[in-house]
């Protein structure tokens, strides 16, 4: 009875869903939201709120060259510091406001990223994913040994009124950076969408990473392409780099070039749904607000991190397709019970 | 026609992630609206900002037994006396997991949602760095029982205070005590780990050589889980007299390890932060002992006493009572910290919750304050380098003697002999 | 200011630490090259080795020596219950294998080093040992510590060893008939099962092990893994993906490198000299130093 309900309602949803200007509503109807959720909140609620959309977004910048190219980017947190100390060189050795730093920062590391991916391309699977990591390790200890980035003390990034550089921003407060990050989130999120699921680049995107020989005989240039995917998510994680650093106000090498950048939002892009646009929003915010109020629930103890640990291996092993995986009804009963049954045979080692 | 499907399959998800991402959205609103604490009036209300996980958790777990032991002890003496009504001391803590941004969200919780009088802070001067701008925004006191780096004091802060000398005073008077053993010596090898405290620990005892005439052989700086055999075989190939070492615990072990596994042998080793911790004993054995270090307060110390634990040695025996170890420096000072809250809202002699115009006169009268305590006696510079840190507290040389037991060494006078050179 | 007694001590540094990295990359060449996984958590069986010898070294005399066989077998067994998992998050019919073996095994690795964290604390423990103290001074060369001389040795028997497994027994046979083709392994009649979970487990065993003897020269903390896992990469770049008798040059040149580079470059830069080797490496001999390794 209950299960035919939920079916028929499912179905209603569905086909509501399925309808072609389903998506823009939505998105407007999120916009309006996040846009009047501050409202509703106090200062710590809207930080909180803000590092959500920071999050997503940059999960969302990863999910384009690791979901959808199919590239696997250790080193993607690079672009993140790149652009946090890119901004930071800007506003204390130029003197120019946040604003430019902002716009420098994302040319810059575009560039950089293209002429890290004109060779790094060249190689794919580990030999891609180790290449990427690498060359993000070599740049966060390049960071703490040179001087313009303030070496091992870090930088502080001027703050207060006139330094965010655009009309009618006084003190930049927490206000101001959500919108900034509401901003640059429905951006990416939009661009994103319109770019891979509604454009012939995406499928030219999709069958490099399914075929990539086939679709180069197919005449698909994949070097382009694989570039122009690369060089877009990069410069995207570094306006998120930009912005958070003008929000901390104060950088280390440690900090944010720290591999746990990388690594965490490709978690969130796996927890959610590889190379959906739906998968790092959910990741996202998820993985956030549970890094975020473990230590409200569970005390102080380390406790969280090995149930992080879990969850992970149980995502990957039950749910590999992430949380729209199962929303699409692939992690049914019937499936984790068929996950157990080849698990179990594969200890059958006599 | 496959690609057609999947469109369909990829925007049906999309929808349905969207869907989920609000629901989960709005969840979260309500529950945050909900969740605002009502501060109620019969208590101080205290946020600790500190790392209670992350590679900073060592330090973290000192910083909040400090400044438990002040609460406990605070609220057994009937509280905080305000015009004769007494107030009990309520802390609530977050962890800010050794990360920078977290411990600034911490900070912000504590302000907009726990409604906190005041915050006692972080370990580290990473945390530290961020989570001061919060509290200028808010105009919101706020004083670090540990941070040691001196760039925090660089900075200005008009509200942040620390209760521990910057390193760059503990290092360097610690240093020029040891060069001034005898026999003197003539020449030093200084290393370090590159982060930001080590970095200016080693540079601070670098200066108290070269002020002390003494050759500084070599300033090497590496990354702290380097192979430190590298560092000793340099370092032997000079032959110094004695090797100075700013850098956290886990360095420390692995260049005595070295140093005695190449067979380097200098009159002594110095190294700074940690020497007297179950840490540092724990990690190097037998080897730790002769190892020389640096702090600004030990239990058999005379201090000038005044509220809540009256000597030096009290506060020992209450802290062993508690925690069944000895405290060290950081923790002491984090108590001291809230010693210092303790004496300067008596003096403002308002009751909780504290307007802003209340807070903003507390951080005045912090400034101003000298406070004698169980740690020493406490007054925060007004202008220049250190702007409020607390300078005033005398840093001591220290040498784990038997038993790997710390005690003072140098000219001061209560000090003991040295084991110098340091025989095994 | 080059005194040759500083070279010499330098290069006995860098060719000793090279074997300690040895007794890592062997295991992680094996797995990487046999099962074709690449495992994150390789840097925290060292540090379960290392605490492993922490704990039980005071139980058994105080010498963490005797804990080695221990760790060996204990982390064997470890090891043959994680590869299942392993085994089945990578095959099937999964999006991505290979960035489902990594997160599998990031996950693991968090699990292992937040359980160690949760259950002992953030300290430094010492591994004890009553007989390997010092170093034996040899003229006109230099110090050689008797610890790492120890470990060293053992890490190049180690792959000796493993190496005589794989060539000269069947089921040394099986697992490279398993990793040249599983289909045709299956065919012909070769548990797959069984010899993966061999591979790994031994993989497990000997990292554990070498986990111990790093305890011995260093200490053992919860946060000491990671290091050993970026190095374990670097091995593997180094010789050659796949290419299994590479891992002794590659220690050692890893060894050599940050001792040199520390000696007469400067202290701060000895990881981004690494780290940028690595990088370049890829770029310019994806198939190792020794050009025998797979290229995809």
């Amino acid at each position: 009875m209950g299960a035919e309900n939920d079916l028929s309602i499912r179905n209603r949803i569905q086909a509501l869903l399925d309808r072609d200007d389903a998506h823009l509503w939505l998105f407007a109807a999120g916009t309006l939201f996040l846009t009047v959720l501050p409202l509703a909140l106090n200062t710590f609620w809207t930080r909180i709120a803000l590092g959500v959309l920071l999050w997503v977004g940059l999960a969302q910048s990863w999910n384009m060259i690791g979901g959808y190219a199919g590239y696997l980017d250790f080193g993607h947190g690079a672009y993140f510091g790149a652009g946090a100390f890119v901004t930071g060189i800007v506003m204390t050795e130029l003197e120019l406001p946040f604003v430019a730093g902002l716009l420098i920062a994302g040319v810059f590391c575009a560039v950089l990223a293209y002429a890290v991916g004109v060779p790094t391309l060249r190689l794919s699977g580990a030999y891609f994913a180790i290449a990427t990591w690498a060359f993000a390790e070599a740049i966060k200890e390049l960071a703490l040994i040179i001087e313009i980035t303030g070496g091992t003390y870090g930088m502080t990034i001027p703050t207060g009124p006139g330094t965010a550089g655009i009309p009618l921003v006084g003190w930049p407060d927490e206000m101001f950076f959500y919108y900034l990050m509401l901003v640059l989130t429905l951006g990416t999120i939009a661009l994103a969408y319109w770019l891979f699921e509604h454009s012939e680049f995406g499928f030219r995107v999709k069958a490099i990473r399914d075929h990539e020989d086939a679709a180069q005989s197919l005449g698909i240039d994949a070097t382009k392409i694989k570039r122009r995917v690369y060089v877009l998510s990069c410069a995207i994680a570094a306006l998120f780099g930009s912005a958070n650093a003008y929000y901390i106000t104060f950088v280390h090498p440690n900090d944010v070039l720290a591999p746990i950048i990388t690594d965490q939002m490709i978690i969130m892009a796996l927890l959610g749904g590889l190379g959906t646009i739906g998968g790092p929003i959910i990741g996202g915010v998820l993985i956030f607000l549970l890094n975020r109020m473990t230590s409200l629930f569970l005390g102080q103890t380390t406790l969280y991190l090995p149930l992080i640990g879990v969850l992970i291996m149980g995502i990957v092993l039950f749910a590999p397709s992430g949380v729209v995986g199962i929303l699409r009804g692939e992690v049914g009963r019937e499936d984790v019970k068929r996950n157990l049954r080849e698990l179990a045979e594969k200890f059958n080692i006599l | 026609m496959r690609e057609n499907i999947k469109t369909v399959k990829n925007r049906r998800q999309f929808m349905k992630a969207a869907g989920l991402a609000g629901t989960v959205g709005v969840a979260g609103v309500a529950g945050c609206v909900g969740g605002g604490s009502d501060r109620g009036g019969d208590k101080f209300k205290f946020g600790v900002v500190t790392s209670l996980s992350g590679d900073l958790r060592f330090g973290g777990e000192v910083t909040r037994r400090g400044y438990d032991l002040w609460k406990k002890t605070v609220n057994e003496n009937g509280g905080i006396d305000i015009d004769g009504s007494s107030y009990e001391v309520e802390l609530s803590y977050a962890d800010a997991k050794s990360d920078p941004s977290t411990g600034a969200d911490a900070a912000s919780r504590m302000i907009s949602s726990e409604r906190v009088d005041a915050v006692l802070g972080p370990y580290s001067s990473n945390v530290t760095l961020a989570v001061a701008p919060i509290m200028e925004k808010n105009r919101t006191p706020h004083i670090s029982g540990s941070a040691e780096s001196p760039r925090i004091w660089e900075q200005q802060f008009k509200h942040t205070f620390g209760t521990v000398p910057t390193v760059t005073l503990i290092a360097q008077r610690a240093a020029e005590e040891i060069l001034s053993l005898d026999p003197a010596a003539e020449s030093v090898y200084v290393s370090g780990v590159n982060g930001p405290f080590s970095k200016a620990t080693a540079s601070a005892m670098r200066d108290a050589a070269e002020n002390k005439g003494v050759e500084v052989l070599a300033y090497d700086l590496n990354p702290s889980d380097t192979d430190w055999t590298n560092v000793v075989s340099s370092a032997k190939s000079q032959d110094p007299d004695l090797h100075f070492h700013g850098g956290h615990i886990g360095s420390h072990v692995s260049l005595l390890k070295a140093a005695d596994q190449l067979n380097y042998d200098p009159d002594g080793f110095f190294n700074h932060y940690g020497v007297n911790t179950s840490s540092f004993k724990e990690g190097l054995g037998d080897g730790a002992r002769g190892t020389f270090g640096a702090t600004v307060w030990m239990p058999d110390l005379e201090r000038s006493g005044g509220k809540l634990f009256g000597s030096a040695a009290d506060y020992a025996e209450a802290a062993r009572a508690e925690y069944d170890s000895d405290p060290d420096y950081t923790q002491a000072a984090s108590s001291a910290a809230g010693v210092v809250y303790q004496q300067a809202l008596e003096e403002l002699g308002a009751a909780p919750p504290l307007s802003d115009t209340q807070k903003s006169k507390l951080v005045e009268i912090i400034e101003g304050a000298s406070v004698e305590t169980f740690y020493g006696d406490v007054t925060f510079d007004k202008e220049g380098e250190f702007y409020h840190n607390n300078t005033s507290t005398s840093p001591l040389p220290i040498q784990l003697q038997d038993d790997n037991k710390a005690v003072v060494v140098g000219s001061a006078d209560s000090a003991s002999p040295a084991n110098y050179p340091v025989e095994e | 200011m080059v005194s040759t007694e500083l070279l010499g001590q330098s290069i006995v540094n860098g060719l000793l630490l090279g074997g300690i990295y040895v007794t890592v990359g062997v295991g992680f060449a094996l797995v990487f090259g046999v099962l074709e996984i690449i495992d994150f958590a390789v840097g925290e069986y060292v540090m379960l080795g290392a605490f492993m010898g922490a704990i039980v070294a005071p139980v058994v005399g105080g010498e963490g020596l005797f804990v080695v066989p221990l760790a060996f077998v204990a982390f064997f067994l470890v090891g043959m219950i994680v590869q299942p998992f392993l085994h089945h998050v990578t095959t099937g019919d999964r999006p991505m294998p290979l960035l489902m073996g990594l997160v599998f095994t990031f996950g693991l690795a968090i699990f292992m080093r937040g359980s160690v964290l949760t259950i002992f604390g953030p300290n430094t423990r010492a591994v004890p040992t009553k007989t390997l103290e010092g170093g034996i001074d040899v003229t006109g060369i230099g110090t050689f510590p008797e610890v790492r001389v120890v470990t060293a040795v053992v890490g190049v028997l180690a792959l000796v060893a493993f190496m005589y497994y794989l060539y000269r027994t069947t089921g040394g046979t099986a697992i490279r008939a398993i990793a040249e083709d599983r289909d045709i392994a299956r065919l012909m009649g070769v548990n797959i099962n069984r010899y993966q979970s061999i591979a790994y487990g031994v993989y497990a065993g000997l990292t554990a092990t070498g986990g111990v003897f790093i305890g011995l020269i260093y200490s053992a903390g919860p946060g000491m893994g990671l290091q050993y896992t970026a190095f374990a990469f670097f091995m593997i770049v180094l010789a050659g993906l796949g290419y299994l008798p590479g891992i002794i040059i590659s220690g050692l040149v890893l060894g050599l490198a940050q001792s040199l580079t520390a000696v007469y470059i400067g202290g701060e830069l000895v990881f981004f000299v690494l780290f940028g080797m690595i990088y370049v490496l890829l770029l310019v001999r994806p198939e190792g130093l020794l050009g025998k390794g797979e290229v995809s």
